[in-house]
């Protein structure tokens, strides 16, 4: 326990002894990481709005003015007892100007002033997971449906889905690239500090070397100054992170409802646990590269 | 005290604490800094390294220190080969020795009290016996009061007693000595010597490289004599060695 003591204090003695330098390359790290962290929120929240896209009506049958209560209902059970659909919900000219109004979020008031006869009756139909992501199938069921004479319009939302899942796909890409970017700039910052370290404090490390320190011995509170000071930095950068989201949700809190979501979601723990060992994996292994190329030590 | 992963020496009568054996050092292959040179060091004996500047007296503490190996010849601690220790056992046996320069080599913006605790946290003592032994040591070179002060701003003098008191601090079986009073007045050079000739009487065996013919005239100790890395004279015989304390070696 003494030695652990002994070695965390020679690895914060460290950060100590050079504090602008160490707040600089902090500061760099936190930046870099935020930058990754932001993304893969982004990504993360993309994912989300997809995902509740698909989870909603794959496919809306507008229904002819004029059709029945009755016939609407004959429809309704005639399309649930089609293969591949999992539910139907009749949504009536008053329940999709209710919906659009709470879409609109703040402005849903605006919106209740609408007449009903501007939101024609509809029916959502739901297609069992596998289907709802095959365009072929949904294209053929929905020539199917659109055939029958009390439907006016069948809506496939393949647009909204393509620029979706599209742009969920470059959410990822991005922020996997800026993942990489950020644990290079980690190891690439981190390597460079412990090098300044090392030659501030050669003298310390030769007196160390002739008292009998195990190369060992000299090189761990570098490393684990290292690895503070990448982890420190991620730590900083996803306060930041909340900071800023909570900002953002202040600010464009009546914006979110049109996009389809209830709030900006967070990274889950999973995540931010990884964030954090990934950050100290980084530090390590700057500062390892570094101390494996010394001479001093 | 606690030594780590330590090489299996143990003490036996009439071994040497070191023993070298034709030794050579090259840093050029035409100029050797050191030729040829055999002698041991016995516990508890006091050596005068002498010679003048560039006769090979560093090279020698270098190499009694361990921190180069000789490129011919062998140097032995208590009949262990160090040529054929690993860097671990090395640092580990490096533990035993004090060393002590002319330029005093301190961690000049730490306390009086961090640099003489750097050899016992490197051997890994209790907090308890490192504040103890410092304040000991520290007291014995005539700094007591001032162990809070930053080494760095202490005067020449003053800075080798520190220096003293780390080589002293872990009580070494081995102290080498680099000029120690090359740059100090007469009254320190002479309290700095009283303090090495003192480790002595503790079985500690002394090593100090000096050109000055005064000092190895007014305290009179075995020489070894270097002139252009080789030995040119050696006084007094190999002794005996002394039973003492020789469990601590390494």
């Amino acid at each position: 326990m003494h030695k652990v003591t002994h070695l965390l204090k020679r690895a914060i003695d460290g950060l100590r002894q050079r504090p602008w330098l160490h707040a600089l390359s902090m500061a760099t790290l936190a930046a870099a990481f935020l930058s990754f962290a932001a993304t893969l929120t982004a990504a993360v929240n993309l994912d989300g709005l997809l995902a509740r896209w698909i989870g909603a009506a794959e496919l809306t049958v507008y229904i002819k003015d004029g059709t029945s209560v009755d016939e609407t209902a004959r429809l309704t059970q005639a399309l649930g007892a089609l293969d591949g659909v999992s539910g139907t919900e009749i949504v009536s000219p008053k329940t999709a100007r209710d919906r659009f109004a709470a879409d609109m979020g703040a402005y849903g008031d605006m919106a209740r002033t609408l007449p009903e006869s501007a939101f024609p009756a509809s029916i959502d139909v739901r297609l069992d997971s596998r289907r709802a992501r095959d365009q072929a199938v949904r294209h053929a069921l929905a020539g199917r449906i659109g055939r029958l004479a009390v439907v006016d319009e069948v809506e496939v939302y393949d647009d909204w889905f393509g620029r979706l899942s599209a742009l969920s796909l470059v959410g990822r890409l991005a922020a996997w690239g800026l993942g990489l970017l950020a644990l290079l700039v980690a190891v690439l910052v981190v390597a460079a500090t412990v090098r300044a370290g090392v030659f501030a404090r050669r003298r310390e490390i030769e007196v160390l070397k002739l008292s009998g320190a195990t190369d060992r011995y000299v090189r761990l509170p570098f490393l684990l100054e290292g690895g503070l000071e990448a982890t420190a930095a991620m730590a900083l950068a996803l306060l930041a992170l909340d900071l800023i989201m909570g900002r953002v949700q202040d600010l464009a809190g009546d914006l979110v409802p049109l996009l389809g979501l209830f709030g900006f979601a967070k990274l889950g723990p999973t995540i931010v646990l990884a964030l954090i060992a990934g950050s100290l994996l980084a530090g390590l292994g700057g500062a390892h590269l570094t101390l494996r190329r010394l001479k001093e030590i | 005290m606690e030594t780590g992963a330590m090489p299996p020496f143990s003490a036996a009568a009439h071994v040497p604490l070191v023993s070298l054996r034709r030794v050579s050092r090259f840093y050029r292959p035409d100029r050797p800094s050191l030729f040829d040179i055999s002698f041991d060091i016995h516990p508890g004996e006091f050596l005068y390294v002498s010679g003048v500047s560039g006769a090979g007296k560093s090279t020698l503490i270098r190499l009694l220190h361990c921190a180069e190996q000789p490129d011919t010849g062998s140097i032995a601690f208590l009949g262990h080969d160090v040529s054929r220790l690993e860097p671990k056992a090395i640092s580990v046996l490096r533990r035993s020795m004090g060393v002590v320069f002319q330029d005093f080599r301190l961690i000049e913006d730490l306390s009086v009290e961090a640099n003489v605790a750097v050899p016992l946290e490197v051997a890994g003592l209790s907090r308890a016996r490192i504040r103890k032994r410092v304040a000991e040591v520290i007291e014995r070179v005539g700094l007591g009061g001032r162990s809070r002060e930053i080494a760095g701003t202490l005067s020449g003098g003053e800075q080798q007693r520190v220096a003293i008191a780390r080589a002293l601090a872990s009580e070494p079986t081995l102290l080498l000595a680099d000029e120690p009073t090359g740059s100090l007045d007469a009254f320190t050079a002479d309290f700095i010597l009283d303090l090495l000739e003192e480790a002595t009487g503790r079985g500690a065996a002394v090593v100090l490289a000096t050109h000055d013919r005064m000092l190895m005239a007014a305290r009179p100790h075995r020489i070894v004599a270097l002139e252009g890395g080789r030995m040119v004279g050696l006084t007094g015989d190999d002794r005996a060695p002394a039973a003492v304390g020789l469990q601590q070696v390494v």
